[in-house]
């Protein structure tokens, strides 16, 4: 504790004698790493979007024109008793039709020539939760497309897949990209340490001249890397906010699917602190790099 | 206390500091270390310091053999041995005070422990007045008597010295050594190197003379 306060003291003197460089490592460092965030932030936002778009996943499962009623009852049976289905419901013929006018309400014109009523009848199933993912979708389908009466089936799979590819590049261009910034967050503050290290070379030898160890003297270096980086991680998540906000109100005039469906979410707090975390351990890595290299 | 055995030094391969030193400095003793520049005095302070290691032989101090110390163990070394510079090695940017805290902050004293033995330390070299003033407000009689301060404020056992007056005029030296001569009594051992030999005839004490790194004088 007593060594703590030291350290501390220390740390803030190197950060004070330095100004200037401290400054600008940090805005660079809160810069660096707001860019990553974006990325975050696009992915976490994306990765809930599949999350929801998933759990509105239906199969449904067209059945042959003139089944008969026994058939279906059976049918509809053994999906009910069948695995991964929560939910099953029967849409009728009429029924069918009834809900493609209302979907077309306003577009008479659309409807007229439709002669008999060309809609066929089917289940729709909901699906639980463990089965929701494009790989068991997929599989169920084929089990349910060799039961008797099943004419057709049709599910949202392509959707998912499609954002679930957007989704996987963000995350390697995320993680690519992360690597990259962090990187040159690593390199800026190894130099401005190694700037301190260098102005304080004097008092480093006389301190290991009266018995400092190794640790001792090199303890304050560290501490100053890991504020720099968690200072500059603070700063990148205000400006991260901004960032958000100013998308948030541009997606809400744009309207639309995006406007409308899109529910922007800011990062959960267990992600920030990780963010934090991760600010700090750069600037540790970055002081490390330099302590080791000079001391 | 002190002991040397066939001790050899040397830098690159035909310059040879030190050659076959054997030397033993009593618990409580004053030594003075003389000789011409060159002699190998410094290196033989680096030595005992760990500064430097020996090529062959053993140094023995406080019964730890000092020419097999790891790196590791060269702090705890250091804490245990006062070292006075000739260019006094103080922190710049620091007070008086906190120069000479800095030794007790690296041996892990409490705060209170601190403040009580600095204060003290300080009152004995006569710059209580001026704990708070930087370094280089001070004279260089005021900041070697800094430097004295932070190398005994540990009470250490051996106290050694490479020129502690070498930047000093004939007052300041006097004082100097006075504060030494005091350091001594109070049984701390002492080896100061110095070419100085008006203040070796001064203050009459065991004299070790060095000669192109040879015992010339007082070996044993």
């Amino acid at each position: 504790m007593r060594q703590l306060r030291y350290f501390l003291k220390e740390t803030l003197l190197n950060l004070r004698g330095n100004k200037s460089t401290t400054l600008i490592s940090m805005a660079t460092i809160a810069f660096t790493m707001m860019l990553f965030g974006v990325f975050l932030l696009l992915y976490f936002n994306l990765d809930a979007l599949v999350g929801s778009l998933q759990q509105e996943i239906k199969v449904i499962l067209y059945l042959r024109d003139g089944l008969a009623e026994k058939e279906r009852v059976d049918l509809e049976g053994k999906l009910r008793q069948g695995p991964g289905v929560s939910n099953v419901l029967y849409v009728s013929k009429a029924m069918a039709l009834v809900n493609f006018r209302r979907s077309l309400e306003g577009q008479d014109i659309l409807l007229k020539g439709l002669g008999d009523n060309p809609l066929p009848a089917s289940f729709e199933l909901t699906l639980e939760k463990a089965y929701q993912s494009s790989e068991a979708v997929q599989r169920l389908a084929q089990q349910f497309k060799g039961l008797n009466g099943v004419d057709d089936i049709q599910y949202g799979r392509e959707w998912v897949d499609n954002v679930n590819t957007v989704l996987e590049t963000v995350r390697v261009g995320s993680a690519v990209i992360g690597l990259i910034l962090g990187l040159a967050a690593v390199v800026i503050i190894a130099g401005t340490i190694g700037l301190t290290v260098w102005s304080r070379l004097e008092d480093i030898e006389v301190l290991q001249l009266i018995g400092a160890t190794r640790a001792y003297i090199q303890m304050p270096f560290l501490m100053e890397g890991a504020l720099m980086g968690l200072i500059g991680g603070v700063f990148a998540v205000v400006l991260l906010r901004g960032v958000f906000e100013l998308a948030k109100s541009r997606l809400a005039d744009v309207g639309g699917f995006l406007g409308g469906q899109m529910n922007l979410m800011f990062l959960p707090m267990p992600w920030l602190l990780l963010f934090l975390a991760v600010g700090v351990g750069l600037g540790c890595t970055g002081s490390l790099l330099s302590i080791r290299r000079l001391l | 206390m002190i002991q040397l055995f066939h001790v050899y030094k040397s830098y690159g391969r035909h310059r040879a500091a030190l050659e076959d030193i054997t030397l033993r400095i009593e618990k409580g003793e004053f030594a003075w270390l003389t000789g011409p520049s060159g002699a190998g005095k410094s290196t033989l302070l680096k030595l005992l310091f760990g500064l430097e290691q020996p090529d062959a032989g053993q140094i023995v101090i406080q019964n730890r053999n000092v020419a097999r110390l790891k790196e590791s163990s060269l702090p705890q070394l250091r804490r245990s041995i006062g070292f006075i510079f000739q260019d006094f090695k103080l922190l710049q940017k620091k007070t008086v005070f906190d120069n000479v805290a800095v030794a007790l902050q690296i041996a892990g004293a409490s705060p209170t422990e601190i403040r009580r033995r600095v204060t003290e330390v300080l009152g004995s070299v006569g710059l209580d007045h001026k704990k708070e003033m930087l370094p280089s407000m001070l004279s260089a009689g005021e900041q070697q008597r800094v430097c004295v301060a932070r190398s005994i404020v540990n009470h250490p056992m051996i106290l050694l010295a490479d020129e502690p007056t070498g930047n000093l005029d004939a007052d300041l030296t006097t004082e100097i050594i006075e504060l030494l001569k005091t350091i001594n009594t109070k049984g701390t051992t002492m080896l100061v190197a110095t070419h100085n030999r008006e203040i070796v005839s001064r203050v009459p004490r065991r004299v070790i003379v060095l000669k192109e790194g040879r015992i010339a004088e007082g070996g044993g």
